[in-house]
């Protein structure tokens, strides 16, 4: 992941929330985390032998503890309750479930999303990649969450918009 | 106190299991059809308004096991699966799981390459085994065992495919299914406004934009469908420009969530079907709907704790509680250190949303115990082993709770729900005299 200053990545967080809220499709975004709520998941993950939570993620979390929206979800540092009555476990509950039969020596992949069609998007080696949840083949890469969100975003409102028409 | 919960947790699910099962219906003719696909990918080519695709199979029936019957494990080995790995594996299943499997093993031995299987898993870890012979025992209803090929294609292709998913199969499935399924997804429990997301081409949500529990599901895994995921053709129901026919509404179904992460895909991930190699082919097992679900299974009231009888009812609230007072335990130092309004914060955002589920968990059992005491059926051994649920779950919950300081109006109600359960489970008690009452304005009485 590049290297940001504070500001600058809360500025691209904020720039892509904003791109999420004025997106065609109506998201669900939840509000801020604490400093306590950051120490705890930080710990936690820690103690599964995570990576701690990347810099720019705790950015979001900082701006939205967890999204639901047509276009993807990112987790927050415990579960959402869905419609329905359904759970949506939290970042390391399903990150621990993602992980549960790799090897032992195998480096765990922290995940921080989902998308339709059984993809996840997992943290690793710096980078945030969109993984097939069952082949666990990489599609693609970023370097930050807010280049995954905005990337998202248009793709899909574009494929929307040219089915719609 | 953590660790003997989770242990009393697992022991505690694996002796009665959490899931409902049931007996699988029609069998499954398991012949291969030709060198790439199985009948079971074929049939997903066809419209569905065809007569019986698949023809039902004539399974032998194993009666469950018996004092003069052949165990389990004889069945299994006399077709060739009594090795002491298998055995081991058998050995860890309930007297009900052994049940399940016994009456479904018929079907599972018709199916081509099913011990095939099975010997291959017998070369990797015990766990993955047990595992996936629990998951063959409690196969939810709705639900059976499949054989099929997993013919892997390379990552370009995968990614083309789920991308064509994504853009235009999904929209299009889901407009169909709005098209021509709304009494049945009304009845399933989606409002007004999810039946116009899916008429809108969209993932279901309410008002608010937050999710159903609900994915759509690959029958034919997309990475592995081989042919499926390279010859386009037009969807004989969808319509519309050619798409992979892994992608048309025939290879398609909407599913509850919780059957398809912890059912469907873990059984995938039990056989490392990651590891198999781009462009080569693998016999698996596969969990797929039965075929009058196979474009819906939104059975939710399998899935719900209230539709239970106790002690079931109690099982789905330890997992979740387990979470919470673990998380707790881990993190006590740094909340007890922290203000009041930083424990509630911490409360808000990490705790909240698993709590007031996991309360609507333990209010159904309250609401089930309720309802058989008031019918007459709540016998000693059920209030015994809910009794010991609440101990090792629901008690350290409060527990801890409390020793982190955990807003008040939350201890309160969770006070409440276990106060109104324990009424029911008094040693005493098995039946008669007069039922707690209801607090009246409890937050979490719709389970």
């Amino acid at each position: 992941m590049p290297m940001h200053d504070a500001k600058s990545l809360q500025d691209k967080i904020t720039h892509a929330l904003q791109t999420l809220r004025a997106a065609e499709d109506k998201s669900y975004i939840r509000g801020p985390v604490d400093d306590i709520s950051v120490m705890v998941i930080n710990s936690q993950l820690g103690k599964a032998g995570y990576t701690q939570l990347p810099e720019d993620y705790e950015a979001l979390l900082r701006q939205a503890c967890g999204i639901m929206s047509p276009y993807f979800t990112l987790l927050s540092v415990g579960g959402m309750e869905m419609a329905g009555g359904g759970l949506q476990p939290g970042l390391h509950e399903v990150s621990e479930a993602y992980n549960r039969w790799n090897d032992d020596d195998e480096a765990k992949v922290l995940i921080v999303g989902k998308m339709s069609g059984g993809v996840v998007i997992g943290f690793k080696d710096a980078q945030y990649h969109v993984i097939d949840e069952s082949s666990r083949d990489i599609f693609r890469s970023y370097a930050d969450i807010a280049d995954f969100m905005t990337d998202t975003i248009a793709r899909l409102d574009k494929s929307r918009r040219g089915a719609a028409g | 106190m953590a660790d003997r919960a989770k242990e009393s947790f697992n022991s505690a699910a694996r002796r009665r299991g959490i899931v409902a099962a049931a007996v699988l219906a029609a069998g499954v003719a398991g012949v291969q059809a030709d060198d790439m696909q199985t009948q079971y990918q074929l049939s997903l080519r066809h419209t569905g308004n065809e007569q019986q695709i698949i023809p039902p199979g004539k399974a032998e029936v194993i009666s469950p096991p018996q004092a003069d019957r052949p165990s389990l494990g004889d069945i299994w080995a006399q077709r060739g699966l009594g090795s002491d790995k298998i055995t081991a594996a058998l050995g860890e299943l309930t007297t009900e799981q052994q049940q399940n499997l016994a009456r479904r093993s018929g079907e599972m031995f018709k199916q081509e390459g099913f011990a095939e299987v099975l010997h291959r898993m017998e070369g990797g870890k015990q766990k993955k085994l047990n595992e996936l012979v629990q998951k063959l025992a409690d196969m939810p209803d709705g639900m059976r065992i499949i054989t099929t090929n997993y013919v892997r294609i390379d990552k370009e292709q995968n990614d083309k495919v789920w991308r064509e998913f994504q853009e235009k199969a999904e929209p299009a499935f889901y407009r169909h299914l709005a098209a021509t399924r709304e009494g049945e997804l009304r009845d399933a429990g989606f409002c007004d406004y999810a039946i116009d997301c899916l008429r809108r081409g969209l993932g279901p949500t309410n008002a608010q934009g937050i999710s159903y529990n609900v994915d759509i599901d690959h029958l034919t895994e997309r990475a592995g469908g081989g042919v499926m995921c390279t010859e386009k053709s037009i969807d004989p129901v969808l319509g519309g420009d050619a798409m992979f026919p892994i992608n048309h509404a025939s290879n398609l179904c909407l599913i509850m969530r919780e059957v398809h992460v912890q059912v469907k895909n873990e059984i995938n991930a039990l056989q490392n079907i990651s590891e198999v190699p781009h462009g080569e082919t693998r016999r698996i097992i596969m969990a797929v709907p039965d075929e009058n679900k196979q474009l819906m299974m939104l059975h939710a009231k399998d899935l719900r704790a209230e539709m239970q009888p106790p002690p079931e009812t109690s099982y789905f609230a330890l997992g979740p509680s387990l979470l919470i007072t673990n998380k707790l335990q881990e993190m006590r130092d740094i909340v007890t250190d922290s203000t009041p309004a930083q424990r509630e914060s911490f409360f808000n955002n990490s705790i909240r949303a698993d709590f007031e589920h996991t309360m609507k968990l333990w209010d159904a059992l309250a609401t089930s115990l309720e309802s058989a005491k008031e019918s007459g059926q709540l016998r000693g051994r059920d209030i015994t082993r809910t009794m010991g649920n609440c101990d090792d779950f629901l008690k350290p919950l409060e527990t801890m709770m409390t020793a982190t300081q955990m807003p008040q109006e939350a201890l309160e109600n969770l006070g409440n729900i276990s106060k109104r359960i324990y009424a029911y489970l008094k040693p005493d008690d098995t039946g008669s005299g007069p039922a707690p009452k209801k607090p009246e304005g409890r937050p979490h009485a719709n389970a």
